[in-house]
């Protein structure tokens, strides 16, 4: 753990930062803010990026040899309670650092040193390409590859789910250079405003362009956007995965319970959506003592391996029941209520909790084998 | 506490928990040192205490000396502690079945047992409704549960190792010493958040133990030439189990160290939950054997049944929950980093 001297605890930080929230008047068009728009709520939402890494309260949590004020993870995930229990909306952005930060800090230090600034404070965005049309769960059998180009490297083929593609300027990628499986790949940093990538956003189930598919035709990739070694690519990725679960379901458990006193704004109680609401709460209460110990646990270091597993299949539970019961308590109004768009928009995309960032089904297989040791299929 | 030390306690409490003894549970805890250890680390050694109780079937019945321990302590009435507790057996989480009526109080609940009565002359401890919803306590000092006609009951219940009685009975108001102050009250919710993160732990020892079996035994049992623990299916079902399992905990180990009355209700909730769904999904896994009074899983089943009921069962909770979220639109953050 590494204490900040400023804040002698992230509790002590979270406080200070709700005072800035609820007195600054430069944080007032961001209080209870529903973007109409995907476009329109990143663009929204970068500004409080800005102002928030300006400030520097953004900045802790992260080393200072890429913007930061140092401090461990905690910090970061002290924030979004904050932002939560202010009614503001986490931008889109700070979930994908979490998510590629600290790979770059550990496999990429000469990238990070020279990017990662101008990604915290917002001032460009990133995206992160994976899957392909044939490669979703089985993502070792993708088949994006990169070739030798002089002193770079020429990258050709498809991806798809690119949270955030069609806003970013670069993007993590994940690209084929050598054997099939799971030894033959390599994680790369790419620009996207280049010759030979298109970029197509793709409308989702809520109406929302969250994610994009990415056509790539020999886009060039200097030598120095390899993030660690050829071949790596896998284990890269693993290690992304638990940082991925963890702050994304400590996001998302602050999401929760803001959306159920949210939902209680409107509509008339009901018993019958009583214990489903109680149920949710209890799942949304599991998911966020499960993740504080996530945080705590990488904030101390620790390498976190299958059990991380468990942290998504929380998500998953705590996510559906508790839109499951917003919907029900709201009754019709879900339907009819304009004003309401944001609510349905939100229950839309909860949807796809059993799908995004490894299926369920792959999820229950991975703890059923390696958390419990169940035997594999012969 | 430290893993090493967990472990000893652990072991050791597993002994004296299913070691056929005439003593009373308390005085074989007293010769561990139990004192001590509660005074070291009340949250560890209790949870572990319940987790194993639930785990081994025990039929030690370690909730009512705590409870009552606990009253005792509250009100600072030390002869408390000895007496013999008389639980509330309505649906309704903060109902109370017991009542003072005039001249009389009318006894209406669940004594646990079994084992060695409290020591004579310790009497019963009834949480009772004094009137416009005041809640307060009867020590009905010199009565037995023989006296008050206590059956035990409900053959659904044999085997869970616990055999509760339901008692039925009206007291003159001159036989026992009544607490009906807002002090009585407190002690009350003390004491039912209490219970509730404790047997919210027993539950988990038993969803914890029926789902170790389950999966040792898919990884014994074969059919179409492989082990049926290879079958995606049953990897799902027991996985979701484990996952509930898991998070039920979680919020266990935060009642625990928290003792807060909200954190308690949801961990029972919760714990509930986990232990019936893991149960289904153990029942499932072992097909017909599973289904045999010989087999063990009947037992767990019944006694999963049994901890849930008691001081308020996993869906009435939810529902208790979920009203209070409606009330007050507040839905509180359990747990700070």
């Amino acid at each position: 753990m590494i204490e900040h001297p400023a804040y002698p605890s992230p509790t002590a930080y979270a406080e200070a930062l709700s005072g800035f929230l609820g007195s600054d008047p430069r944080v007032a068009p961001y209080l209870g803010y529903r973007p109409h728009d995907f476009e329109g709520g990143a663009a929204h939402l970068s500004n409080l990026q800005r102002l928030l890494f300006d400030e520097g309260w953004s900045r802790l949590g992260w080393p200072t040899r890429c913007g930061g004020l140092d401090g461990d993870p905690r910090f970061r995930a002290a924030m979004f309670d904050a932002l939560w229990a202010h009614d503001i909306l986490i931008p889109e952005a700070f979930t994908t650092l979490e998510i590629l930060v600290p790979v770059l800090l550990v496999y990429a230090p000469h990238l990070a040193d020279a990017l990662l600034p101008s990604l915290l404070r917002g001032d460009e965005g990133w995206a992160q390409a994976f899957s392909e049309p044939d490669a979703g769960s089985d993502l070792a059998a993708l088949r994006t590859r990169m070739e030798p180009d002089g002193e770079g490297w020429r990258i050709t083929g498809q991806k798809v789910w690119s949270t955030y593609g069609h806003l970013a300027r670069r993007s993590v990628l994940l690209a084929r250079s050598g054997e099939p499986g799971h030894r033959g790949l390599t994680m790369v940093l790419l620009d996207l405003d280049q010759p030979g990538v298109d970029v197509r956003p793709i409308r989702a189930e809520d109406g929302e362009n969250h994610f994009s598919e990415i056509f790539l035709d020999g886009a060039y990739l200097p030598a120095d956007r390899v993030i660690g070694t050829l071949g790596q690519g896998w284990a890269i990725a693993m290690y992304m995965l638990q940082w991925e679960r963890g702050a994304w379901g400590w996001i998302q458990q602050g999401r929760f319970h803001n959306r159920i006193e949210r939902a209680l704004e409107h509509g008339v109680p009901s018993p019958a959506a009583a214990a489903e609401l109680g149920r949710a709460y209890a799942l949304t209460t599991a998911l966020r003592l499960r993740t504080r110990d996530t945080v705590n646990r990488l904030a101390a270091e620790e390498t976190l391996g299958p059990e991380v597993s468990i942290d998504k299949l929380l998500i998953v539970d705590a996510e559906l029941a508790t839109w499951d019961a917003i919907r029900h308590h709201l009754g019709a109004s879900f339907e009819l209520d304009d004003e309401l768009h944001w609510l349905r928009g939100e229950f839309f995309f909860s949807r796809a909790a059993p799908i995004y960032g490894g299926s369920q089904e792959i999820q229950r297989m991975l703890v059923a084998q390696r958390v419990l040791g169940m035997p594999r299929e012969s | 506490m430290e893993p090493e030390l967990l472990e000893m306690l652990r072991s050791s409490l597993t002994k004296v928990l299913t070691e056929r003894s005439s003593v009373a549970l308390d005085v074989r805890l007293a010769e561990l040192g139990w004192d001590d250890v509660v005074a070291d680390d009340a949250p560890s050694a209790l949870q572990a205490l319940f987790e194993i109780s639930g785990g081994t079937l025990s039929d030690a019945d370690p909730l009512s000396p705590l409870l009552a321990r606990s009253l005792a302590e509250s009100l600072g009435t030390p002869e408390l502690a000895a007496a013999s507790l008389v639980l509330p057996s309505s649906l309704h989480p903060d109902e109370l079945t017991s009542y003072v009526d005039g001249t009389s109080v009318v006894v209406s609940g669940v004594l646990l047992g079994p084992g060695p009565g409290p020591a004579a002359g310790s009497g019963l401890l009834v949480p009772v409704e004094c009137g416009e919803g005041r809640i307060g306590l009867a020590h009905l000092v010199g009565a037995t549960a023989a006296d008050l006609g206590a059956s035990h009951c409900a053959a659904v219940l044999e085997e869970s190792g616990q055999h509760p009685a339901r008692v039925e009975a009206v007291v003159a108001a001159t036989d026992a010493v009544i607490f009906d102050g807002p002090e009585a009250r407190a002690a009350w919710g003390t004491a039912v958040a209490l219970g509730r993160w404790t047997s919210a732990a027993e539950l988990i020892g038993i969803g914890t133990r029926v789902l170790a079996t389950a999966v040792a035994y898919a990884g014994e049992r074969k059919q179409y030439g492989r082990a049926i623990g290879s079958f995606q299916a049953l990897q799902h079902r027991i996985a979701s189990a484990h996952t509930l399992i898991v998070g039920a905990r979680h919020i266990v180990d935060e009642a625990a160290r928290r003792r807060d009355p909200w954190v308690a209700l949801v961990a029972k909730a919760a714990a509930g939950r986990a232990a019936e769904l893991t149960c289904t999904q153990a029942q499932q896994t072992y097909g017909a054997i599973g289904f045999t009074w010989e087999h063990e899983f009947h037992r767990y089943l019944r006694r999963s049944y049994l901890v849930d009921r008691r001081l308020g069962d996993w869906r009435t909770l939810e529902f208790e929950i979920g009203s209070r979220i409606q009330a007050t639109g507040r839905a509180p953050r359990i747990g700070v980093l």
